[in-house]
């Protein structure tokens, strides 16, 4: 769950302590580390707190993916795993990439196949929208554009395997989706059998923000507060 | 993987010049540039890239290989056929091919990743440039060759987004030109794209990688070539007639081809499959002068003749399958009959005068599709053999004790295997290759897909037969820069779903000693 720190503000707004991601590559993934799985968040190339970084590994939980504005699309079909109906509004964080805007991913890439006897399971949990009603959805289209819906958190039976999604030891961009502004928790756990080690998970909360962009004025001080936290790669 | 001696030294950047098929996995078209301030135009370096451990999510641990010699495969499994193809590309209810923006298991996940140092390059946004901090190159496509292209066939690279938008970026259907190009590409930049071909066969795609200099770094502009190659597949069946040339296969060049001339290509007779719909198969003399586009499994077919003059005539030599095979001149050509449905492999040797070429097998399939299951295969062979039903239903069984698996022998069909005869011998043999060892296979892709097929043909490895035998890495290995374990040894310019394969043995290895393929079964 994102943290806030009411006694640091900036302009008299509250300051968020998780970073905030605005646009570049973005993947959560599964690492093994110390014998247990654990699911972190790899900034590939991209934009934190308004500053570029790149190959810099976070806590899940200290990162804040933002989708602005522009973002959103106001829908033609209604497409009931996404919760949406002809006319309603959808942001969504795209799957091809797309300058200034989060190219997001799930990945399993980083772990060694021949280690796994299964594949990496992506399952969604818990999800709290703004309203607590909001649906929060997730798909990739194919060549010809048809969508295969993985999550969905307010209609699990129109998803391709009730809000489980396989990972081959790859990484896979995919459209991320919420019906409305504000801040989102998607709980995600990640689970696979080991050879040696066993039945393995990891369940992490990410948090998005859908709003317009915040200020640079507002990311610059979140910066020089010093309250971005890394995770360091061992 | 053949590597040759010579290393292009770029900087940091070891670039082996390698040939190298590549089917599945995750790669990149690599974009890297290098400031170079006496020679702008030298600082492009293009490859096809893979990450030793398999995670693009970093910058460590980057394998280039020289784009010249990696040839892209489309697996049969890309192939899509539908009312609805993307608008301005492809033919509604026409085969076309789409190596996916999705990691596909089974498939080539080809991505688009450039390398640079962040604030080198102008940024180029709607065709205008400048000074930027950060900065951008872009990518136009030039030209598109390759036999593919030759058969009419059309290329495109496009991205679907959000609720289905596609995206075209490049677009051979309406012709080139300046639309024709990916504009702005970030340092960092990795992406994936849809890539898509209407046509089978070699596709030479030519892109031009290019970008304005920041002011000071001398503002000018600069830009380098690069080639991909893709292959997308035949079929591989021929259905109801098909037309062949006939040799004597003197010094071991082919006895027969087999030509489909719809498609202009010719197959080497253990790459094709000809489909007898009715229960028939007519063949006929394939015209000297009518050309082939791609060849699979051979090399130039223009040799495909007997030294003397007069006719060549053709003897049905032997036969096995699961009826009766009867062969006569008929509907202009030689025409096959079949007493039952099921897999027949007819020997057959043509001769001129007293001159006999080495008789050679051409596998017919009697109303059976060419991705007969593995029962469908054993009910085949029991008919064949007058055994009882269901005698070779376990695929873990041995049947003919020969210490080969039935399924082994349904995965290596085309090396001749028959699960009724003890046939061990026909085990492709490795042989020594620049110090190493290699074994060459046929690979039936609809028998085991690399990704859903319930059989999986896979190679084992024992350091001295007495150590239990440990899983060979499929394809290529983490953590090894030269890893790939099996290659693409395809003779000929084409490929077809049975794929001439070479499983590769590093030499330089105090644990491994014996090798064997290995049927394993996927979940």
């Amino acid at each position: 769950m994102k943290k806030l720190i009411p006694l640091i503000s900036l302009a008299g707004v509250a300051v968020s302590q998780a970073a905030v991601f605005s646009s570049g590559e973005l993947d959560f993934g599964v690492i093994i580390e110390g014998g247990e799985l654990e699911l972190e968040g790899h900034v590939v190339s991209g934009v934190v707190d308004g500053v570029q970084t790149d190959d810099v590994e976070f806590e899940v939980g200290d990162l804040e993916v933002l989708a602005g504005a522009d973002r959103m699309i106001t829908v033609q079909s209604g497409l009931p795993a996404a919760g949406v109906n002809t006319g309603d509004s959808l942001w969504i964080l795209p799957q091809s990439q797309i300058v200034g805007v989060p190219y997001v991913a799930l990945a399993s890439e980083e772990l060694t196949a021949s280690d796994w006897s299964t594949f990496i399971t992506f399952t969604l949990g818990s999800v709290t929208s703004p309203s607590g009603s909001g649906t929060f959805s997730m798909w990739s289209n194919d060549g010809l554009g048809n969508p295969t819906f993985y999550f969905s958190s307010t209609n699990a039976g129109a998803t391709d395997d009730n809000n489980q999604f396989e990972s081959a030891f790859s990484h896979d961009h995919v459209n991320w989706g919420f019906t409305e502004e504000g801040d989102w928790s998607v709980e995600i756990t990640a689970s696979g059998t080991h050879n040696t080690l066993g039945d393995l998970s990891a369940t992490e909360t990410i948090s998005f923000t859908v709003v317009p962009e915040p200020s640079t004025a507002l990311l610059a001080g979140i910066s020089a507060l010093g309250l971005i936290a890394r995770r360091k790669r061992k | 993987m053949k590597v040759f001696p010579t290393c292009y030294i770029f900087g940091a950047f070891c670039l082996p010049l390698s040939a190298v098929d590549l089917v599945l996995g995750h790669f990149e078209y690599q974009i890297d540039y290098r400031q170079n301030d006496a020679a702008p135009d030298e600082g492009w370096q293009s490859s096809v890239s893979y990450d030793l451990d398999g995670s693009f999510a970093d910058t460590e641990g980057i394998v280039r290989l020289d784009e010249a010699g990696v040839r892209l495969l489309a697996a049969p499994s890309t192939q899509l056929v539908t009312a609805n193809p993307p608008a301005g590309f492809g033919e509604a209810n026409e085969p076309f091919w789409i190596l996916s923006q999705n990691n596909i298991p089974g498939e080539l996940f080809l991505g688009w990743r450039a390398v640079y140092e962040q604030g080198l390059f102008q940024a180029r946004v709607n065709g205008n440039y400048s000074p930027s901090p950060l900065g951008s190159i872009s990518a136009t496509l030039l030209e598109v060759g390759g036999t593919g292209a030759q058969r009419g066939g059309k290329f495109a690279m496009w991205t679907s987004s959000g609720f289905g938008s596609l995206e075209f970026h490049f677009n051979t259907s309406d012709g080139l030109d300046d639309d024709d190009r990916l504009e702005t590409i970030p340092a960092g930049g990795h992406s994936h794209y849809n890539w898509g071909f209407t046509k089978p066969g070699t596709y030479e795609v030519t892109f031009r990688n290019e970008g304005r200099l920041n002011p000071q770094f001398g503002g000018g502009d600069t830009a380098s070539e690069a080639m991909l190659n893709f292959v997308i597949p035949h079929d591989g069946v021929l259905r109801g007639e098909g037309a062949w040339r006939l040799g004597n296969g003197d010094r071991g060049s082919a006895a027969v081809a087999v030509f489909d001339d719809e498609n202009q290509v010719d197959y080497a007779s253990d790459q094709v499959v000809l489909i007898a719909e009715g229960g028939e198969f007519t063949m006929v003399v394939a015209d000297a002068a009518e050309d082939s586009l791609g060849q699979v499994g051979l090399g130039s077919v223009e040799e495909m003749t007997f030294p003397g003059d007069g006719p060549v005539t053709i003897e049905l030599i032997g036969q096995s399958g699961p009826g009766s095979v009867s062969m006569s001149a008929g509907n202009g050509g030689t025409n096959f009959e079949f007493g039952a449905d099921g897999i027949y492999r007819v020997q057959l040797q043509a001769s001129q005068g007293g001159v006999s070429g080495t008789p050679f097998v051409l596998t017919f399939l009697s109303n059976l599709e060419e991705d007969y299951s593995y029962a469908e295969w054993a009910d085949s062979f029991e008919r064949t053999h007058q055994l009882s039903g269901g005698a070779l239903a376990d695929a873990q069984a041995d049947h003919d004790g020969d210490c080969l698996s039935n399924g082994l022998e349904y995965l290596l069909f085309w090396h001749g295997f028959d699960p009724a005869i003890s046939d061990g011998n026909l085990m492709p043999k490795p042989r020594f290759v620049g110090g190493q060892a290699e074994i060459e296979f046929l690979r039936d892709l609809h028998k085991d897909d690399f990704a859903s097929t319930p059989l999986e043909l896979s190679a084992a490895f024992s350091a001295d037969l007495e150590t239990p035998w440990k899983p060979w890495r499929r394809l290529f290995s983490e953590g090894a820069a030269d890893g790939f374990y099996e290659d693409g040894a395809e003779l000929g310019n084409e490929t077809s779903p049975i794929m001439r394969r070479r499983l590769v043995v590093p030499s330089a290895s105090a644990n491994l000693g014996f090798f064997r393929f290995e049927q394993r079964s996927r979940n």
